[in-house]
């Protein structure tokens, strides 16, 4: 099973980039990738970090149960001293670091468990940000948190790459929130790419038609019920199917997407891959 | 067809109180949108109204269906309305659903039992025909399958099915799409509020999304800690938000068609928790408007303060 094929993205420095798609559609797969978690089958990733860290959704999941909030905060450091004990002087790294990302001072003594989602989701920034790295991937950050909650972690991460000059990876679901953090997207459908380019233009003049049912389906879209939802589900990573992966849901399919995977149409910084839409916009090629 | 209303529902597990102050209306025929971040009581006001809470539950206000109080009902006549006029569907389908037995022995049962219906033809048919209104794609392939072989989508289709089989007045619908990919939530929400329109029943859509509420329903009420803060039309919601938390709320969420700007409001601090006592008004902590008597004396949700409670309310500021 191939779950991403001819991905190519880049992120620039101080940049937000995206990367956008339904459950199974190989967001995670990509992430897993971009922190070495996994090793690719082909292709090459280039940065100019040795360890790239990563947030995930699940803020308590990734903390370690039995460790306070000022020993998570340093554990990548230990780690790379090669040491076990937590010393004094860890104390004071943890307490910088804790700043950084709104911890208080009274919370370093805590558990994960006694801490809420949002703190919790602090500490992990906080520690994947111990080693100082330039680059975050962050898995779906925020979809677990409440709205009021949501707004405070969007707000410092968009703090951080201010004041740190951060490149984030942020890969999500939600549209509205793409559009508050990220200045550029990618759409992943089924593995690919299937459009991508600045974050202004494409989430408001997509040009792949799975893009527009993203943006339809999206509750601030529009005032009233979208124009049209397009039907069915997205079909399993497993089905290899010659031609476009979304030909089978899309409303403007016509006999070629479903036997030839569309080249990409590149158009100054933006780019995406359909048929219809090449031939609509004549420059094909 | 039969009004719902909630009058001061409270509902308290020893010295915890979830839900404090719960009051609405929900006329035959209409949807309302009950939203809340997590933890506000959304889910435990619907299974009141189902009378499923667990026993140590204490209940108190007054629960109104048709005219008739759902407490009052002995616990037969609590089981029919159950049945037949009230239904529920969850975020996990699987709530509704049992595994081990297939798709169309759930919704024979259904028939069967609820509207009587004798023949087995008979019911496969209505059974298969219900299939199809839930957009289940040639429903004969799916009829034998177990709720498992199903994606999530199917299987909380089926799950609606299911509810929809008796025929309900009234269908409450708890964060049905929560679980599910983005483009397959929006066609089961616009399928869910179809087949509302198409039966004329009543729908209680709870959701923590403010935004999905404001596009599908009639009304919303907003809670908060337990509490109904505001009640309105969904538009005068999205566009006029009058209480200061449901303007908190619509302030910290980015949207799709504004700017990125550069930092998105907060509201400090956290919800109080279940077991605090709280004097005045439950969102006093937080709220960025608020004044002496906030803290000392809490605001009323009726009529009278327009289904706001707030201080700030039109004809409570007459009283200040
Ligand atoms: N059986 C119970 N005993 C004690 N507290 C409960 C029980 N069930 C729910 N609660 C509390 O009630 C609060 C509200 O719950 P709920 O109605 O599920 O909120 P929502 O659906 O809005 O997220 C929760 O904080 C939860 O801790
Ligand atoms: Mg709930």
């Amino acid at each position: 099973m191939r779950a991403l094929r001819g991905v190519d993205l880049e992120v620039g420095e101080g940049e937000t980039l995206a990367i956008v798609g339904e459950s199974g559609c190989g967001k995670s797969t990509l992430a897993r990738l971009l922190v070495g978690l996994e090793k690719p089958d082909r292709g090459v990733i280039e940065t100019s970090e040795s360890i790239i860290p990563m947030v995930f959704q699940d803020s308590l999941g990734s903390l370690h149960p039995r460790r306070r909030v000022e020993q998570i905060l340093v554990e990548p450091i230990l780690i790379r001293e090669g040491r076990w004990r937590f010393t004094p002087a860890d104390r004071g790294r943890a307490e910088a670091i804790a700043a950084k990302v709104g911890i208080t001072a009274e919370l370093l003594g805590r558990f994960p468990h006694e801490l809420s989602g949002g703190q919790r989701q602090r500490v992990n920034i906080g520690r994947a940000l111990a080693l100082d790295s330039k680059i975050l991937v962050l898995d779906e950050p925020v979809s677990a948190l409440d709205v009021s909650i949501q707004a405070q972690i969007l707000n410092l991460l968009k703090e951080l790459q201010a004041t740190q000059g951060l490149s984030l990876i942020f890969i999500s679901h939600d549209l509205s929130v793409v559009r508050f953090i990220a200045q550029r997207v990618a759409v992943l459908y089924l593995g690919r790419v299937v459009e991508s380019g600045p974050a202004r233009e494409v989430l408001t003049k997509a040009q792949h038609p799975y893009t527009e049912t993203l943006l339809q389906s999206d509750p601030d879209a529009t005032d009233g019920p979208p124009v049209r939802v397009v039907q069915g589900e997205p079909p399993s990573p497993l089905e290899v199917l010659p031609g476009c992966s979304f030909a089978g849901r899309c409303p403007l399919v016509q006999p070629i997407c479903r036997t030839e995977y569309p080249a990409a149409t590149v158009r100054g910084d933006r780019q995406f891959s359909c048929h219809v839409r090449a031939q609509a916009d004549g420059t094909e090629n | 067809m039969k009004n719902l209303i909630v009058d001061h529902l409270s509902i308290r597990f020893g010295a915890a109180n979830p839900v404090r102050d719960v009051c609405f209306q929900l006329d035959a025929g209409r949807s309302l949108g009950v939203v809340g971040e997590s933890g506000s009581g959304k889910s435990l006001t619907a299974l009141a109204l189902m009378g499923l809470l667990p026993d140590q539950a204490r209940v108190s206000g007054e629960l109104s269906w048709g005219g008739r109080s759902l407490q009052a009902m002995s616990e037969r006549e609590r089981r029919a309305v159950r049945g037949r006029e009230i239904a529920m569907i969850f975020q996990d389908p699987m709530t509704c659903l049992n595994p081990s037995f297939t798709v169309g022995y759930q919704i024979d049962e259904v028939l069967k039992l609820r509207l009587g219906i004798r023949s087995r033809v008979e019911r496969r048919k209505r059974g298969l025909e219900i299939l199809s209104d839930v957009g289940i794609p040639a429903p004969e392939t799916r009829w034998d399958a177990y709720p498992h072989q199903l994606s999530g989508g199917m299987s909380q289709r089926v799950a609606i099915a299911q509810a929809l089989a008796s025929e309900p007045e009234l269908l409450i619908a708890d964060e049905p799409t929560t679980a599910l990919d983005v483009t397959v939530q929006m066609q089961i929400l616009e399928l869910l509020f179809s087949l509302k329109k198409k039966r004329g029943m009543s729908l209680l859509f709870v959701t923590h999304d403010l935004s999905v509420a404001g596009r599908l329903c009639d009304e919303i009420l907003v809670m908060y800690a337990g509490q109904s803060l505001e009640l309105a039309s969904a538009n005068a919601i999205l566009k006029f938000p009058q209480h200061p938390y449901t303007q908190a709320l619509l302030a910290a969420r980015p949207h799709l068609g504004g700017g990125a700007s550069e930092r998105l409001k907060t509201i400090p601090g956290s919800v109080p928790r279940a077991n605090e006592q709280i004097r005045g008004c439950v969102f006093a902590a937080r709220c960025e408007k608020k004044f002496d008597r906030c803290e000392r004396e809490a605001p009323v949700f009726s009529s009278a303060s327009q289904f706001n409670r707030c201080f700030l309310s039109k004809n409570e500021r007459g009283s200040l």
